[in-house]
């Protein structure tokens, strides 16, 4: 009997149908048919098996290297193939057969069921995340099983019924599935026609009945066609077009570093049912800044295990992102585990200004950060940020010519050296000090008991991660727990370090930019100055800031923002306009790890695609893309409510300040602005 | 902007990345833009354009003759050397 070929799904279903009437039993292929797989070759699922054999043996002492594991795995695999050639006509595996000999080989007495249980969890979850079901082949299995058809599945593979069933319970329909065969089980194969019988006898099937469809000309359409089976053979154009890419983009990858990102984008590109209609802002977040963050959070996983730090605190409100695609990304990464505890701190600049103040009193490093900002102008504007009373601190201002609302920022007119120089003066005052440590000791007690009760004092160095971009929240939160000898060695990561102001560094107390850090010279990373606000408001948490902590009768109170005022409306506004960007990141974090687990990279590798990423989106940008993604409001309690009269200098206005008109119709706006930005990072500004 | 699927029916990432790469590959012979570790490479860059751009309708077209293109492709590479 002759089989039908079909080189479209559309005209298979079409075919199908007409063919299914007069049947009762459908069978399908498996793996290609109903279940496409993201990656071009299934046998690149094995490397990342065997790395996970050969993290398990290291932590046992035992020196293996994941090469040595797959040869030894494909060695197992094909002895058992040459013994079953020897009894059956089919060349065939089983898994659990040559993977137990693996193991054996590796472990010794270790190797029990429990591991073999666990290494097959391990690789079964890796296929899953790279298995994707057929939308529409299987809602016409569903059809066929409502309609009262009997369904099963057939697949020539070295994976036993058991393991295939995982797949099928992945992919959601194992209530249509009447029954699983493969060739691990019974060495029988579909390639020799010898699984049709099988399958006959056990079920009591009859082959005028029985409809069959695959995507192999050999297994899936002569050998079912030689026992009077209805055979359907898909080929299809559009599957193959999208495997030929994965491939060209993989194999690159191996000669041309630049590749590696690209592959790994190519493998988190949803599929199938997967890829629905989405905004703008979701895709961005999918495509742009869900492989930097995700990568950023990679790092920080990797450098954590290298140093040994056994925790890890994410602070608000931007950790809170970090945080969910930690979540996301580890397990894939990391299956082993063995990875540093996390939490989450609720801090910010201004909750932690004021304590930072309780023992060395008010430095001149923070006074000056106060001034970074364009909209503090006086000293009224440092007790805001430090929680000071100025009432009580009029009388030490005036002893050095200082009033609160003297001009102490070169930028408002009425300014003049002079002040900067008796605010320094005033700062070496013991009497000024003195009342601003006993202002600030309070909310110093109130903040010790907060992290007491987070546990941040319980191990000897601790990993704190944050966006940026100066390290203050870490300058400050050390210099409020530096005088306790418990206090851990403070390891900062962040996704970019500006540097404006230099960071006191020291054995107990560094930061490092990650995927920028301007003591790296790095001028693609650098263009992530762009649009600083983007990455925050994107990864920034839901709810309020942080404005200080607080002790209570009972211990501590953490006090959020809770003015329903503009400011507080139109940060709500902003988080609903951006939730699409961070939702398409989230969603795209899982499918980051197991595409970098699935190809073996490190973050370091995918750094030249990163780069790109981030000079062809934040230095040449579209006019609609930043139209889309500039954020509508950026609330920042740090920076004050004072307009500054300067002129802005020409030049000054960044390009993603600039009007949707200047970036649509301006020839060389992003040109001049990079020409611009490299004779900035030059300078060293 | 109107809701658009992720990946494109080219199977490239929304915008048509690889005619960004492109242009971008060109800036960066006149203008340092960063370490990009060597860059994509011409031919790479060559295949992967031909491949996003007017892949779709041959591969609908030629999957017709996969096994005789590969048979001549086979061949080929046989002539191409005895180690190849």
């Amino acid at each position: 009997m002759p089989w039908h070929t079909c080189y479209s799904l559309a005209s298979l279903l079409r075919t199908a149908r007409k063919l299914s009437a007069s049947c009762n039993t459908v069978t399908f292929d498996i793996f290609d048919t109903l279940l496409i797989r993201r990656i071009h070759d299934p046998d690149l699922v094995k490397p990342a098996v065997a790395r996970f054999i050969a993290a398990r043996a290291r932590n046992l002492g035992r020196r293996w290297t994941w090469p040595q594991v797959q040869t030894l795995r494909d060695r197992f695999e094909k002895e058992q193939r040459r013994q079953t050639a020897t009894r059956f006509d089919d060349h065939e595996a089983c898994y659990p057969d040559y993977m137990a000999r693996v193991l054996r080989e590796i472990f010794a007495d270790g190797a029990d069921e429990r591991l073999l249980a666990e290494v097959t969890d391990y690789e079964l979850a890796v296929e899953n995340t790279m298995l994707v079901p057929r939308d529409e082949l299987v809602q016409w299995l569903r059809e066929l099983h409502a309609g009262g058809k009997r369904i099963f599945l057939l697949s020539d593979i070295y994976l036993p019924a058991s393991h295939l069933a995982r797949f099928v319970e992945h992919a959601g329909f194992p209530d249509c599935i009447e029954g699983i065969v493969s060739s691990a089980d019974s060495f029988l194969a579909k390639a020799s026609g010898k699984a049709f019988p099988l399958l006959k006898e056990k079920y009591g099937l009859s082959y005028d009945s029985w409809l069959h469809v695959g995507d192999n000309p050999i297994s899936d359409g002569l050998r079912p066609a030689g026992h009077g089976i209805q055979a359907l053979v898909i080929r299809d154009g559009q599957e193959k077009y999208r495997k030929a890419i994965v491939k060209r983009y993989v194999n690159y990858s191996a000669g041309r570093p630049f590749w590696k990102g690209r592959a790994v984008q190519q493998l988190m590109l949803p599929l199938e049912g997967e890829n629905r209609a989405r905004s703008f802002r979701y895709g961005y977040g999918y495509t742009v800044l869900a492989p930097l963050i995700c990568a950023f959070v990679h790092d920080v996983a990797k450098r954590c295990l290298e140093n040994d730090i056994p925790r890890i605190f994410f602070f608000s409100r931007e950790g809170w992102l970090f945080q969910r695609v930690w979540e996301k990304i580890t397990p894939h990464l990391y299956p082993a585990g063995q990875l540093p505890a996390t939490g989450y701190l609720y801090v910010s600049r201004m909750a932690l200004a004021g304590a930072s103040c309780a023992y060395q009193g008010l430095t001149r490093t923070s006074a000056d950060i106060v001034f970074l900002p364009a909209g503090n102008r006086d000293f009224r504007d440092v007790c805001r940020v430090f929680n000071l009373q100025v009432e009580q601190l009029v009388p030490h201002l005036a002893r050095f010519g200082l009033q609160a609302d003297t001009i102490l920022n070169p930028r408002f007119p009425g300014f003049a050296p002079a002040h900067t120089l008796r605010l320094y003066d005033l700062l070496e005052d013991d009497s000024f000090q003195d009342e601003v440590r006993r202002q600030t000791r309070p909310a110093n007690d109130a903040l010790q008991r907060y992290l007491e009760d987070s546990g941040f004092f319980e191990q000897e160095q601790v990993a704190l991660v944050d966006i940026g971009w100066l390290g203050t929240i870490q300058r400050f939160l050390y210099d409020a727990v530096k005088h306790r000898g418990d206090a851990p060695r403070f390891v900062g990561l962040l996704l970019g370090a500006s540097r404006g102001i230099p960071y006191p560094a020291t054995l107990n107390n560094r930061l490092e930019g990650v995927i920028y850090d301007r003591d790296r010279f790095d001028l693609a990373a650098s263009t992530i100055m762009y649009a600083r606000d983007l990455f925050e408001e994107a990864c920034r948490a839901p709810h309020p800031t942080l404005n200080g902590y607080r002790l209570t009768a009972g211990g501590y109170e953490l006090v959020f923002r809770t003015a329903d005022d503009a400011m507080a409306r139109q940060e709500q506004e902003q988080n609903s306009y951006f939730a699409p960007l961070q939702n398409g990141i989230i969603d795209a974090a899982g499918r980051y790890g197991a595409a970098m687990a699935l190809l073996g990279y490190s973050p370091e590798e995918i750094k030249p695609w990163l780069r790109y990423l981030l000079a062809s989106r934040l230095a040449f940008p579209r006019a609609a893309e930043v139209g889309e993604i500039r954020q509508r409001h950026h609330l920042d309690d740090f920076h004050g409510t004072h307009v500054s009269t300067a002129r802005k200098k020409r030049g000054e206005k960044g390009l993603w300040d600039m009007s949707p008109l200047v970036l649509r119709y301006h020839p060389l706006i992003r040109l001049k602005c990079f020409l611009s930005h490299i004779k900035q990072c030059l300078r060293g500004a | 902007m109107r809701k658009r699927p992720i990946t494109s029916k080219q199977f490239d990432l929304p915008g048509r990345e690889i005619g960004r790469v492109i242009r971008l590959s060109i800036l960066n012979r006149v203008l340092p833009l960063g370490n990009l570790q060597g860059g994509p490479g011409w031919r790479c860059l060559l295949v992967l354009g031909v491949l996003h751009g007017v892949g779709r309708p041959f591969f609908r077209l030629l999957v017709r003759y996969e096994n005789q293109l590969t048979s001549i492709y086979r061949r080929l590479r046989r002539r191409g050397g005895p180690d190849q």
